[in-house]
């Protein structure tokens, strides 16, 4: 027993109310920008495919693996995996990645991670739903599901159910302070990584031969079939953008959220709370999954902090996590496709 | 080593067993299935019983006593979930290299994953339940909510793999010797703070809050709080819930921020105490904090450091964190632990426990099992194994110290006694290369004066 | 012979059971329906095999409703977990005694008979379930399925609220009586509570495959399907779109009621995060996947389905549990274990079975039944 106590330290700040609400609008736009990368995944196989992709989550899950593989250097043997960064077990000629520093080994990491689950998603797409071209909507979508469970649990059995930490420049207390207003890095990268790759979406739709190929898809199939698009090819891509983003979002999820920590549930199911984002905005449309996953992080923030109180009080808690469905069914009924999708022309 | 602490136990409960003679054993249980007698196979040279009544769970063929445990191996938390779990393991297959329970019945355990979901824990509960003499290990407290009814219909004793003070109102879930409960780790914190720590941690200035799990296991928390707050008067502000599947805190740090809480406890799980505590860094605030035993992980510094465990550990420091509940730490120099060590690198290999295991709920596990072996140790010098006659002996466990420093628990027939004890012990994160359990211990094992007028049932 | 392939009259063809051979199978399949719980009396995991087919039975009641609401209907709904849930904590409310737990928390209850809880959880749920179903008739397809997805989430809020704590206990959940059956005759036939559910969940179901069957093949079953294919011309030629869609949520819910009761026997303390989030979010697809499996928009298809999803797993799990696959280890190793295993199988097992038969078992027993019945002319 060792009885030295360290004294108490009350460093509470006083901020005032708009600079709270400045505060709690940063942290909101952070949790929002990792929604916004998984809704973009989401309404970009929708576009191309009209298929709610219910395999995003596993996706995630993957990169994040290999991302925490490449940064602790751990070959994954499943049950024997380790759990911690200590126990690296990268092969002897592989030492040098492992010595590059740590910010931009995570960048590197978070980009191979980027292209080995862009290429799965192209592997999926080629083997399995490649055949379902025509088939029933919702036969499809139970595919993804049915894939999400199969991929998701093999990730479990290849890294082993253990909890990870993942080694990463962006741990939660790292920040920027501005005036009175603190803003943690991983919220400013996540923020960054989201923009760049909608800027990179953006002008691969406007400008690259695939891009064009892939609207006029989305806009009309048949009409595209008969333009000599070859609309297998578009499919492809669609799913390896989504791999690629599905592994950016996992990569900067752990650090932001979870503290670092990597457990399989969490990370499984992030996708799922990108769902009222991806509507909100729209199923097609990318910029409307900004806006969406955005809008819907700080709303989140918000309600928790200002809302919680007044449910609290009602013995309803945890307000805030229907907050953002409401929103969304709000929005729904006064826009039944979202705020900026394309509303359905029917026939008879 | 073990053999010796053994036969100390049960000169303890062959005492217990001569004062209880003449009682009824099985008058708490309805209708009890027909119980059969056989003679124990190998050697009675024990001066054992010579006959043992059975029922479930255990073959006469080979002697083997067949137990259940329900852990978590994939779902929320893993990491939890397989220290216990090789905790317990590593105990039993130490009894049985020393021959079984009694020396000569040895122990088999059938492990099933209910991944922390309440209904996954129904199907795999049913699936073994009908083969297995009791649960030696059930993890969590929202899943064990979800079979102690069927088992107490069929007499099954469940050994909770929670610290929840609710198990302590039922007749056939226990409670861990080797452990206290939520509520007394929150309930006894304020009173140290204030009154014990030098300088105080709570004055009258203080603004308290509490942030804690919207379950059961929050619950459990928040009532000890309310009843040291109740007891020691301190000035509370604040209070917030999350849910389990939150991963963004800041609207309750903020929350408590706004507030001017200056000391936060805290009842969460460890990636959500980290992901807290990091918002609270960024956010410039730094309330001391009490955490409560299931929310510290020794991995944690490394991951709120982003891999560098001295920067997490400063982190830490800088609030400052006091982690309840701490336990007894890996290096005691106690009689429980030496064993506790050495069964570990004996059977360490073969149960395939790794370094990130060894934490305080490996120690949990390997208790938990404890717990139970000194039960099944009093059933059968009882002379009766039965699902009945197990429930009958856990009044004779009594005054039993398990050898890692704290009082001596037992239990008794009111939900009081069934509490093994209140006492706690507060820690600080340290570095786990010198302690291996992440706790250093500051306060030793105490009890606030006004534990004793709490009544689980009141 | 002739008899059995073509119908010659309207009534014939409407006819529940069309002809003798299919009334002597159907009796055998409901005697060995009664007899199974006596036949795994000797089986040597009784417990295991009971639970088995349980959650088939109340998943085939739940499956039941979903398949009219969506298969007939058109309205993909993935809220169906949150009626499960009213229906668990409503029927749990109404046939157990109000009671107080030794701390001190007060639960409501009426101590009514199982049965009266069905009804109760049933007839709650379909009342919820016609006040969501205006959302139904302002959005479509996906969109609606994704608005049900509210649902899930607004349903954990709702259960694990404490102002609902005498209900549903909060985040504690609250204790649900086993079913019994009070009935002399049934003495040696029910012997533990297993069994007593087993024949509820029975019952249960097979009223609710009479039912299905009939609103299939009724007036209002044509206006469902009428509605699913082109809403706008079954308006014009006089179906009533709005009702019929209010009456699928009401009917499809009071199905996922009255089982919800039932299941909440079986979890003998449901909680609320049995029925919401992520979990909840996995049971609402299991339901799609079940009728999606068997054939959607097929009443039997329904109920292959959900022997499907719930036994399957289940089954892979067992068999692997018994140690026959060398590389499968044993249980709780964490690694490629029987529970990961059968997930994985799983898994794959849907993607492959629909790429091969996107019209799910009943297009695979109709493709069977048809080159059975051309053989040997199988074209």
């Amino acid at each position: 027993m060792n009885a030295t106590i360290t004294p108490l330290i009350a460093q509470v700040t006083d901020l005032s109310v708009g600079e709270e609400i400045i505060q709690l609008t940063v942290q909101g736009l952070g949790l929002g920008a990792i929604y916004a990368l998984i809704a973009i995944g989401f309404v970009i196989v929708y576009k191309a495919t009209e298929v709610i992709n219910f395999a995003h989550g596993a996706l995630m899950l993957l990169g994040t693996y290999i991302v925490f593989s490449l940064m602790a250097g751990v070959v994954p043997k499943g049950a024997e995996t380790p759990a911690g960064q200590q126990s690296a077990n990268f092969p002897e000629w592989l030492q040098w990645w492992l010595d590059i520093p740590v910010a931009p080994r995570f960048a590197l990491s978070t980009l191979v991670a980027a292209v080995i689950v862009g290429l799965f998603g192209v592997l999926v797409e080629r083997s399995v739903l490649h055949k379902m071209v025509g088939q029933p909507v919702f036969a499809v979508v139970l595919i993804t599901l049915g894939l999400e469970l199969a991929v998701a649990t093999a990730v479990q059995v290849i890294w082993s159910p253990q909890q990870k930490v993942l080694p990463s420049p962006l741990p939660p207390a790292l920040k920027l302070q501005v005036g009175n207003i603190s803003i943690q890095w991983a919220n400013i990268w996540a923020v960054l990584a989201m923009g760049v790759c909608v800027l990179a979406f953006f002008a691969f739709f406007k400008y690259s031969r695939f891009g064009v190929a892939m609207r006029a898809t989305a806009h009309d199939q048949e009409a595209a079939m008969a333009m000599g698009i070859k609309t297998t090819t578009i499919f492809a891509i669609a799913w390896a953008i989504a791999g690629v983003l599905a592994a950016i979002a996992g990569a900067f999820y752990v650090p932001a959220r979870l503290a670092g920590f990597i457990t399989l549930t969490p990370v499984r199911f992030a996708a799922l709370s990108a769902f009222p984002a991806a509507i909100l905005g729209g199923l097609d449309s990318p910029g409307g999954a900004v806006v969406g996953g955005l809008g819907i992080g700080v709303a989140q923030v918000l309600s928790a902090r200002y809302l919680n109180p007044l449910f609290l009080g009602l013995e309803f808690p945890n307000f805030h996590l229907i907050f953002p469905y409401l929103l969304m069914i709000v929005v729904l009924l006064i826009r039944p496709y979202g705020l900026f999708g394309t509303p359905e022309v029917r026939r008879v | 080593m073990r053999s010796r602490r053994i036969l100390a136990i049960l000169a303890v409960l062959a005492m217990v067993v001569a004062a209880c003679n003449g009682a009824d054993p099985t008058t708490t249980t309805s209708e009890p299935p027909p119980p059969t007698t056989t003679q124990p196979p190998g050697p009675t040279t024990t001066g054992m019983m010579d006959e043992l009544v059975y029922d479930v769970g255990f073959d006469p063929d080979t002697g083997t006593i067949k137990l259940g445990a329900l852990a978590a191996l994939t779902g929320p938390i893993p990491g939890i979930g397989a220290s216990l779990l090789n905790g317990h393991r590593v105990y039993w297959e130490s009894v049985n290299a020393d021959g079984g329970v009694a020396g000569m019945y040895p122990v088999e355990v059938v492990v099933r994953d209910n991944a922390y979901n309440p209904e996954t824990n129904v199907v795999v509960y049913n699936e073994i339940k009908d083969e297995v003499l009791a649960f030696s290990s059930a993890i969590g407290t929202p899943t064990t909510a979800s079979i102690y009814e069927d088992a107490a219909g069929e007499n099954i004793l469940v050994a909770a793999g929670s610290l929840a003070s609710q198990w302590a109102l039922t007749d056939n879930v226990l409670l861990n010797l080797g452990a206290n409960t939520y509520f007394a780790q929150f309930a006894n914190a304020p009173y140290w703070a204030m009154n014990v720590a030098d300088p105080a941690i709570i004055t009258d200035e203080s603004v308290v809050g509490i942030i804690y799990q919207g379950d059961d296991y929050g619950q459990d928390c928040k009532n000890g709080y309310d009843f040291g707050q109740a007891n020691t008067g301190f000035n509370h502000q604040y209070e917030a819930t999350y849910a389990a599947t939150d991963t963004e805190f800041s609207a309750q740090i903020g929350g408590a921020q706004a507030a001017g809480v200056s000391v936060l406890f805290i009842c969460a799980l460890p990636t959500a105490l980290a992901t807290m505590l990091g918002t609270a860094a960024a956010l410039e605030y730094s309330p001391t904090v009490f955490g409560s035993s299931p929310s510290y992980n020794p991995v944690l510094p490394s991951a709120l450091g982003g891999g560098d465990e001295a920067a997490g550990l400063a982190v830490f420091a800088s609030f400052p964190y006091y982690g309840l509940g701490a336990g007894p730490e890996f290096e005691d120099d106690t009689p429980g632990m030496a064993e506790l060590r050495a069964d570990l690198e004996a059977h360490r290999d073969a149960i395939g426990v790794t370094d990130e295991m060894i934490n305080a709920f490996y120690y949990f596990g390997y208790t938990q099992a404890q717990t139970f072996h000194i039960l099944l140790e009093a059933a059968v010098a009882n002379g009766d194994i039965s699902r009945a006659g197990l429930l009958a002996a856990i009044n004779l466990v009594q005054d039993v110290d398990l050898g890692y420093g704290g009082a001596a628990g037992g239990y008794g027939a009111t939900p009081l006694e069934r509490i093994p004890t209140n006492e706690d012990n507060i820690g600080v994160p340290v570095s786990v290369t010198e302690n291996v359990f992440g706790l250093m211990d500051i306060t030793g094992f105490f009890e606030a004066p006004y534990m004793a007028d709490w009544d689980p049932a009141g | 012979m002739a008899e059995r392939l073509l119908r010659t009259t309207y009534k014939r063809d409407m006819a529940l059971i069309p002809n003798r051979v299919q009334w002597f199978w159907l009796i055998v399949l409901l005697a060995w329906l009664f007899y199974y719980p006596i036949f795994i009396r000797g089986l040597p995991s009784p417990g295991f095999w009971l639970t088995i087919a349980i959650l088939v039975l109340i998943a085939a009641t739940g499956a039941l409703g979903l398949n009219l609401l969506s298969g007939f209907a058109g309205q993909i709904s993935l809220g169906h977990v949150f009626f499960l849930g009213v229906g668990a904590f409503v029927g749990g409310t109404v046939n157990t005694e109000a009671f107080t737990t030794l701390s001190g928390v007060d639960f409501w209850g009426l101590g009514m008979p199982w049965w009266v809880g069905v009804l109760a959880g049933g007839a709650v749920a379909a009342a919820l379930g016609v006040i969501v179903g205006p959302a139904a008739v302002r959005l479509r397809g996906l969109y609606l399925s994704l608005v049900t997805l509210a649902l899930v989430f607004l349903g954990e809020w709702l259960f694990t609220a404490e102002a609902l704590a005498p209900v549903t206990g909060a985040v504690r959940g609250r204790r649900v009586d086993p079913v019994s059956f009070d009935v002399p005759v049934l003495r040696d036939y029910v012997t533990k509570d297993g069994e007593a559910l087993y024949l509820a969940a029975l019952i249960l179901a097979l009223v609710a495959f009479l039912a299905g069957k009939n609103i299939a093949r009724s007036r209002v079953g044509r206006a469902f399907q009428a509605t699913r294919d082109r809403d706008i011309a079954a308006e014009v030629i006089g179906v009533n779109v709005t009702w019929a869609k209010l009456t699928a949520f009401g009917v499809s819910s009071f199905m996922a009621g009255a089982a919800g009761a039932l299941l909440g026997v079986f979890l003998g303390n449901p909680l609320g995060s049995n029925f919401g989030g992520a979990a909840g979010l996995l049971i609402s697809v299991e339901y799609i996947a079940m009728i999606v499996i068997g054939g959607i928009g097929t009443v039997v298809g329904a109920v292959f389905g959900a022997l499907f999803v719930v036994a399957l797993p289940e089954l892979i799990k067992f068999a692997s549990e018994q140690g026959w696959l060398p590389f499968i280890a044993e249980s709780g190793a964490g690694t490629l274990d029987p529970a990961a295993f059968s997930a994985i199988l799983f898994g794959l097992f849907i993607v492959v079975f629909l790429i091969l038969e996107p019209l799910g078992l009943f297009g695979l027993w109709f493709r069977l039944r048809n080159y059975w019945k051309g053989w040997p002319f199988s074209y």
